[in-house]
């Protein structure tokens, strides 16, 4: 079901999420000033906040303990840390005439949360970081298919080469350079057994631990780095701030190192060396190979992408690059594209597609959508799209849909909301009990999958009478055709069901981005599929499996 | 003054047990009023202070809510005065017009906490993201859009849906647990 936020509404939450503008607060003043009902929804959605709030600051108290064995140096006393943790960036107050009360109130406090805290935890599946970028990365067994934007679950992260980094959820970024083994132990420690790491740790994720065969380092803000060789010593380098060393087994901090200072340890000897932040790759550089990466791979997917535009049987072609900011129509890029068939934007907004100086557009209303005319009837059809799946909040979520004509051969194409991506076709008219034939696959969309850029393709080939779905290049899953009518797409829809004459339609827009559509009148073949994409990959890490197949 | 005749230990130990009991709710009270959670809790620090300092005054069995919230809606409209330039506020006469709304004191924390744990496992995967970052890390939209990688109003709009979707969770199941 839709949620429809009113505009009392919109207000009260932007000043819960402190983004009101003047304007914008006079206006919610004057609202609540003027209506005993707006104080009343005021005071409702106040209530979700301040229990959110109450949620969020327990649950990360039973984090925090859930951890504490890792937690080998509680540095910072309690009572401070309750306060360092509100905002990042942020100094906390220091000289407090009241110190003393107000430390037995936070003790009283912390008393009470932990009295309160219900003895059977929720137990939910929760990621502990973010993998936000990757160059060039190929995975070892285990770590295939991870993707950038992929939220990470605690466990290994085996890297053959290349560099990613990982964002922890306690705020801890760490650039991480392969080949590497590096393991996710909770949301502010890891365990490095291969490779070279970086970490930068701001205020809120202070006591950050990463530990090693020979010592565990814990950091105490700001940033250093570890390499553990395949053979031989490992070594602790720290660039800024404070870094406390344990050696091995040990439950106290054995030596501390400040800003420019390394050691080197091998068997029981801790060996001094000099700090070399050279020897590391940085988050910079790390986000400039990045962009280089990047920008190639966007300049090789446009060569790509003009030869594409003359495949003969090219109904419609979207690349998503605007002609401006403002530009409300895209070109249908078909080499034969019907007259008229250009294409309208309605409500969208454009945004970064998946590189940097790609476009796309942005669904997230209702009533965002792209029409286009796509005349004809087939017996086949391929169905492309490059997209951003961020929620699935209908039970229909159209990629392409047909307009609603209600004739036999409508054809919708959709992530549906158990994730799984769906095809369905008008095969009785309405009044029938049966009126659509649908094929699915398993559910693809969820968790990690949310988020990040997917290339989805659909094929109806009627010449083997087979329904293949394919994702990332992959089919995903094949359903026998035993349906007769001739497809039919009329004026259709991207990211919305089609409408015809505004006649009332269960709500199926689709909620993330898109920036790149195509649909065809004949049948790609699996290695058609798999060649589109690879052209068009983003440039995120490749499973081995998929370099051997490009190769 | 009453606050400068001797207080009994046990009336403190009194006044801030029921301070600790009611402390989520005066704590979200505080919270509408200012959305900067640092700043609130230096106003429910600072009205803790000054519960505890008049703790005397405090007469056993009357409404302890009612008194507390006075306090802190006084130590709120304080802190106004001190920070008029700050946009996370209301100003003073909505304040006392929001404070005068029955419904400012109409909190039942313990139960509304254990129907969102339990709505919030319902979220789609972003818009948890989204709000554990929000209420969990303390983070502000604009922090948020850059650890998601959106837009701050992309941020908003998820948490806004995320928080109508909580409201319509809760009424349902606080509506079915009545």
């Amino acid at each position: 079901m839709p949620l429809e936020i009113t505009r009392l509404e919109y207000l009260i939450n932007r000043h819960f999420d402190e983004l009101l503008t003047g304007e914008e607060r006079a206006e919610l003043e004057r609202m609540l000033m003027e209506s005993a009902n707006a104080r009343a929804r005021f005071w409702e959605m106040a209530r979700v906040n301040a229990v959110l709030r109450q949620w969020g600051q327990e649950e990360w108290g039973r984090k925090d303990g859930a951890q504490a064995p890792l937690r080998v140096l509680p540095s910072i006393p309690r009572a401070a840390r309750i306060r360092t943790v509100h905002r990042s960036g942020e100094v906390p107050s220091t000289v407090n005439p009241w110190w003393p009360l107000a430390a037995a109130a936070v003790f009283v406090i912390g008393f009470f949360v932990w009295t309160y805290l219900p003895s059977q935890p929720v137990v939910t599946e929760r990621g502990v970081a973010v993998l936000t970028h990757t160059s060039d990365v190929i995975w070892g067994r285990g770590s295939e298919g991870t993707k950038a934007g992929s939220v990470l679950q605690p466990g290994w992260l085996h890297v053959k080469s290349g560099v990613l980094q990982v964002e922890f959820s306690r705020g801890a970024r760490v650039v991480l350079e392969g080949p590497a083994d590096f393991c996710l132990t909770s949301n502010n420690s890891g365990e490095l057994t291969r490779g070279r790491l970086s970490a930068v740790v701001p205020e809120p994720a202070h006591g950050f631990a990463v530990q090693t065969p020979r010592f565990t380092a814990v950091d105490h803000g700001t940033k250093f780095g570890c390499v553990v060789p395949a053979s031989g010593a490992p070594e602790l380098h720290v660039f800024g701030g404070l870094v406390g060393m344990l050696a091995d087994g040990a439950t106290k901090e054995t030596r501390s190192l400040h800003a420019n200072e390394a050691v080197r340890v091998e068997g029981d000897k801790v060996q001094a060396i000099p700090a070399d932040a050279r020897a590391f790759i940085d988050e910079e550089e790390l986000a400039l190979r990045d962009r280089n990466g990047l920008h190639e791979r966007l300049v090789a997917w446009q060569g790509f992408s003009r030869d594409f535009s003359q495949h003969r049987d090219l109904l419609a072609y979207l690349d998503f690059q605007p002609s401006g900011d403002s530009a409300r129509s895209m070109v249908n890029r078909a080499a034969n594209a019907p007259a008229g068939s250009g294409a309208a934007i309605v409500g969208c907004d454009w945004a970064e597609g998946r590189w940097p100086g790609k476009g796309a557009l942005e669904f997230k209303r209702t009533d965002d959508r792209v029409r286009m005319n796509a005349p004809g009837n087939f017996a086949s059809l391929t169905f492309l799209a490059w997209v951003r799946v961020d929620g699935l909040p209908n039970r229909v979520n159209a990629l392409v849909s047909g307009e609603n004509t209600e004739r036999l051969g409508e054809t919708q194409w959709y992530v549906f909301g158990d994730g799984s991506l769906g095809i369905g076709v008008r095969t009785a008219e309405r009044g029938k009990s049966t009126q659509w034939w649908h094929a699915h696959s398993a559910p693809i969309f969820k968790g990690n999958t949310l988020g990040t850029w997917t290339f989805v393709a659909t094929v109806f080939d009627r010449t083997t009478n087979k329904l293949t779905h394919y994702v990332n290049g992959q089919a995903v899953s094949t359903t026998a055709i035993n349906i007769e009518p001739l497809l039919e797409l009329g004026t259709m829809e991207i990211g919305n069901l089609g409408s015809h004459d505004g006649s009332a339609r269960e709500v199926g827009n689709f909620e993330g981005r898109v920036d790149e559509v195509a649909v065809l009148s004949t049948a790609l073949n699996a290695g058609e599929i798999r060649r589109i994409y690879e052209a068009g990959s983003p440039g995120e890490a490749r499973s081995p499996g998929v370099v051997a197949q490009a190769n | 003054m009453s606050s400068e005749t001797p207080v009994q230990p046990d009336q403190v130990a009194h006044v801030q047990g029921l301070f600790v009991q009611h402390l989520p709710a005066l704590r979200g009270f505080v919270l509408a009023l200012v959305s900067d959670f640092s700043l609130v809790d230096d106003i429910v620090q600072e009205t803790f202070l000054t519960v505890t300092a008049k703790a005397a005054d405090f007469e056993r069995d009357t409404n302890f809510r009612a008194w507390a919230w006075t306090i802190a809606r006084y130590k709120t409209l304080q802190l106004l005065k001190k920070r008029p330039a700050l946009t996370s506020h209301f100003a003073e006469d909505v304040v006392e017009a929001l404070c005068a709304h029955d419904a400012s004191q109409d909190w039942k924390t313990e139960e509304m906490l254990q129907q969102l744990t339990k709505c919030v496992t319902e979220l789609a995967p972003k818009a948890r993201q989204a709000i554990e970052l929000r209420y969990m890390q303390a983070h502000r939209p604009p922090e948020i859009a850059r650890s998601m990688g959106w837009t701050v109003d992309a941020v908003h709009v998820a948490l806004s849906r995320a928080r109508v979707f909580l409201r319509d969770c809760l009424n349902r199941s606080l509506a079915a647990t009545a």
